[in-house]
């Protein structure tokens, strides 16, 4: 379901094309000499300065010599020197960063200052230094500029090896009883692979650029040799009569420096799961499509949200099936679930902020707002920048929703700009009047300090300050509470409680425990593998649950009653494969019977519950009673 | 029922520098001289809310970060051991962390995660070695079949099963089990939670932190509350959760959300 893009199905056409060139340079390094089609190196003193024609597609230079031929034989010595300077870079500073990354303390402090000081110096300049010191040659050009390099890799493997030993499953393998050394090599290594890679190219796209500089000067390759840098030298030299003569190892040293870094650059994109097309790199939410058949919406008095039909589909996975539900003013609906039940598909789908590849369509899917319906079926970017500002989103981490380099007063003046017309001490009033209203207190101090600064309960109060600076009808809610700490869990729902009440908010809140669901719901809709399965009043789910899958939900909840024991169990259910036919629980369900494997079962009204389970009549399934007698 | 681990006026201190230019960090207790032993055949849990050092104490007992203070685990002397210990000492105590994502090497398959400890801890030979693996795939109620699969291509319940044979492997006497359950969905939490209680037995201890006292409730044979680096109760989890005596206990018990409140709603 969130899985990342993966192959090159998610680049552009411009990443594409990158690799293309990047693939084609090296076909023509790697077979140079069979392509080309005169000697790079003996010219033809008939033939001086051409410009293209059918014997020299490319021309000729100032010694008569095939331009096409030159260029081909320096793209052999552009790929060398970018191998040698990256293959060394990377095997000098890989080494040395990981391992002083890794070990830390007195060592790590005195190698990084010998690195900055060779990385303060421009690789250009320690390579003319170095080349002055062992003479001039391409192999030793790219050694320096290798060495050059080396201390930038270095410093980037000691971060990230540095980052990886915090790692929780550095401590796990350590636990187990690995050494350093297996540690290092094993665990740490593979995963920082992927940003050495990645700098990999940018030193590799450096080299060709210095190598090009170099054999400029007379540094590099020996004359009469050809290099795309040489070959500038040469063009220089008759630039104002034969100004071609510059632009085939121009462009050749224009592209593919381009092509290397547009690569790099993108596989950086990937590992962050962004794209590149967005100027900001992030996936543009996908547009809700318009199915089934059409009808004129009902409008009841008080309806804030309606939901028909929704369907959200990832190419592997039906995350969402057919959802349906409304929510009313001051009312809170729950959804609920585990894991891959799909309701995160569901809130996430209705604040419209699924992105690619989710596929997402529904019948209807309306928001009654003071300004009027409006609608997310097949809206352009606008409207679905409109629909969200009506929505206040309130995510589970609220560390992640907040920038940590910003003030909480500023995060609030950015939201309430973003809501407009407001003026400037409006605003600043209104940020008081927020932060107050989720209860921080001292309101004026708070937005003064940046969200390291502040606890995880005043931050999540926070992230919901944010949420009402629209003044949205609508409250979304995903596990609001999950990653905070039982008291201020607490707290959060007895804030979320008296905001909707104050305010007259409908709110949707999902979540995986019944326990808080409980406090805060009014309705509750079951889900199950994508599908509703079960949809009822709060009170009447926990009193009398109408689909076996809401009473194990009901039994799991653990409740602070006594004589409730866990039993020792180890049971094999954990290789479920899910069924083709008939109801999706079916394989887990204790009360499943031939009926069940069938037809899927529709949601159907059974004792003013809607439940998606056949055999609803027949069950009597256990609910929950304030005071339990002695356990089973 | 014999003693497995004696704690004795735990101590650890972290040295945090709160700006950039502090040069002598005031050094910041989190576990402040706690004391307390794991019985073979019990699940004792350490309940609090973050910052209380709960996770703490499971570190120093396996020996991540420095502490003062008597530790014995199966007795060897903690205290005495090195900053790295041999394998010796990695045989006895192992753990299971909250996000077995962030907790297993994500690159590697169950196989490669189970059979790293038992490699390390002297298993080998391959048919052996093998074998082994099925068994302890057996004995956390996973398939053989799912042993190529990698963390990602695994349940959430799967994942922490594999990280519970994982932790198996070295046949410890003490397991160290920090928020296993509190990452799961209830239903799946609810199951692990059966396992853990099936791998009990008269030669082990576990020690349960997590900061859900209802689940501790049902799960453990003590229960242990930390706040504030000290341990505020102790007793039994019906005394603790029936007759609370501390305040902080008595506010935890409060903040616990039951599914009966929306009753006569």
């Amino acid at each position: 379901m969130k899985r990342r893009l993966a192959g090159t199905e998610g680049d552009s056409t411009f990443v594409k094309v990158a690799w293309g060139l990047i693939i084609l340079l090296g076909g023509v390094a790697v077979f140079g000499p069979t392509l080309s089609p005169y000697d790079p190196n003996i010219g033809d003193f008939q033939k001086l300065l051409q410009g293209p024609n059918g014997d020299h597609w490319l021309g000729t230079d100032n010694l008569g010599r095939d331009t096409l031929s030159r260029l081909i034989a320096g793209t052999r010595v552009a790929a060398l020197a970018g191998l040698e300077a990256t293959a060394i870079a990377i095997a000098v500073g890989v080494p040395i960063g990981i391992t002083v990354g890794f070990v830390g303390g007195t060592i790590d402090r005195l190698v990084m200052r010998v690195v900055d000081a060779v990385a303060a110096i421009p690789a250009l300049v320690l390579a003319i230094a170095i080349i002055a010191a062992i003479g001039s040659g391409l192999g030793q050009a790219m050694l320096a500029v290798g060495l050059a390099f080396s201390a930038s890799v270095a410093r980037l493997a000691r971060g990230l090896a540095l980052a990886e030993r915090e790692r929780l499953y550095v401590d796990g393998a350590r636990v187990v009883g690995l050494s350093r050394p297996n540690l290092l090599g094993r665990h740490i290594l593979p995963n920082i692979g992927g940003p050495l890679v990645v700098i990999a190219t940018t030193v590799f796209a450096a080299a060709i650029v210095i190598e090009a500089g170099l054999s400029f000067l007379g540094l590099g390759v020996p004359i009469p040799d050809a290099s795309w840098g040489s070959m500038l030298t040469d063009a220089q030299r008759v630039h104002r009569n034969h100004p071609w003569q510059s632009v085939p190892p121009g462009i050749a040293i224009f592209i593919s420096v381009l092509a290397i870094n547009v690569v790099g650059d993108s596989l950086l994109r990937r590992r962050r799961g962004e794209s590149f097309d967005h100027p900001a790199g992030h996936l543009e939410p996908v547009i809700v499509r318009k199915q089934g058949e059409h009808t004129e919406p009902v409008r009841e008095p008080g309806r804030v949200l309606t939901v028909r039909s929704l369907s959200v589909s990832y190419p592997e996975t039906t995350a969402v099936l057919d959802a349906n539900f409304h929510v009313d003013q001051g009312e809170v609906v729950a959804l609920v679930g585990e894991s891959g039940s799909g309701k995160t598909s569901v809130v996430m789908a209705i604040a419209g902020l699924l992105t690619p590849p989710a596929d997402v369509g529904a019948a209807e899917l309306s928001l009654n707002t003071p300004a009027g319906d409006l609608s997310l079926l097949d809206v352009s970017r606008r409207e679905q920048y409109g629909w969200r500002r009506n929505i206040g989103v309130v995510f589970q981490e609220p560390a992640a929703s907040l920038n940590p380099l910003q003030t909480v007063g500023r995060q609030m003046t950015n939201a309430l700009k973003r809501a407009g017309g407001l003026s400037r001490r409006e605003i600043s009033e209104r940020t008081i009047e927020l932060l107050n209203a989720v209860g921080l207190p001292h309101p004026q101090e708070v937005a003064r300090l940046r969200p390291d600064q502040i606890s995880g309960g005043m931050a999540q109060r926070v992230v919901i300050a944010q949420a009402l600076a629209s003044e949205p009808r609508l409250l979304v809610a995903d596990e609001p509470t999950t990653a905070l700490d039982v008291t201020i869990q607490a707290e959060t729902i007895a804030l979320l409680k008296q905001l909707g009440e104050e305010r007259g908010l409908a709110v949707v809140l999902v979540t995986h425990d019944l326990g808080v669901a409980a406090q805060l719901s009014d309705r509750t809709l079951v889900m199950y593998q994508g599908r509703v399965v079960e949809a009822a009043l709060m009170a009447d789910l926990v009193a009398s649950p109408q689909h076996p899958y809401t009473a194990e939900l009901l039994e799991s909840v653990p409740r602070n009653v006594p004589g409730v024991r866990i039993e020792p169990r180890i049971d094999h259910l954990t290789t479920l494969e899910v069924p083709t036919a008939g109801c999706l629980y079916a394989p887990r369900c204790p009360h499943a019977a031939d009926v069940c494997r069938q037809d899927e079962p529709p949601l159907r009204e059974v004792n003013g519950h809607l439940t998606a389970c056949v055999r609803a009549d027949d069950l009597d399934l256990a609910g929950i009673t304030r005071n339990p007698g002695v356990g089973p | 029922m014999t003693t497995l681990v004696t704690v004795d006026g735990l101590t650890v201190r972290f040295k945090r520098r709160r700006r950039l230019t502090e040069l002598r960090p005031e050094p910041f207790t989190a576990v402040d001289g706690i004391s307390f032993e794991l019985k073979s055949g019990a699940i004792t849990a350490i309940v609090g809310e973050s910052g209380s050092g709960k996770t703490t104490v499971a570190r120093a007992l396996l020996r991540l970060v420095p502490f003062e203070g008597e530790v014995t685990v199966d007795d060897v002397a903690v205290h005495e051991l090195p900053r790295y210990p041999g394998i010796d000492y990695r045989r006895r105590i192992q753990a299971v962390f909250q996000d077995p994502l962030q907790a297993l090497n994500p690159r590697h398959s169950a196989e490669q995660l189970i059979g790293e400890p038992l490699r390390v801890h002297g298993h080998r030979d391959a048919a052996d070695h093998s074998a082994r693996i099925d068994e302890l795939l057996e004995q956390v109620g996973l398939d053989a079949e799912l042993r190529p699969r990698t963390t990602r291509e695994l349940s959430g319940g799967q994942r922490q099963r594999v990280a519970i044979a994982r932790a198996l492997a070295s046949e410890p006497r003490v397991l160290v089990l920090d928020e296993a359950l509190s990452a799961l969905d209830v239903t799946t939490g609810n199951r692990v939670a059966g396992l853990l209680r099936a791998l009990v037995d008269a030669d082990n201890s576990m020690l349960f932190i997590a900061h859900d006292l209802a689940l501790v409730r049902q799960l453990c044979d003590e229960v242990l509350v930390m706040h504030h680096g000290r341990i505020v109760e102790r007793g039994s989890p019906d005394d603790v959760c029936d007759r609370p005596q501390d305040p902080y206990t008595q506010r935890l018990i409060a903040a616990i959300p039951d599914p009966a409140d929306a009753l006569g709603r």
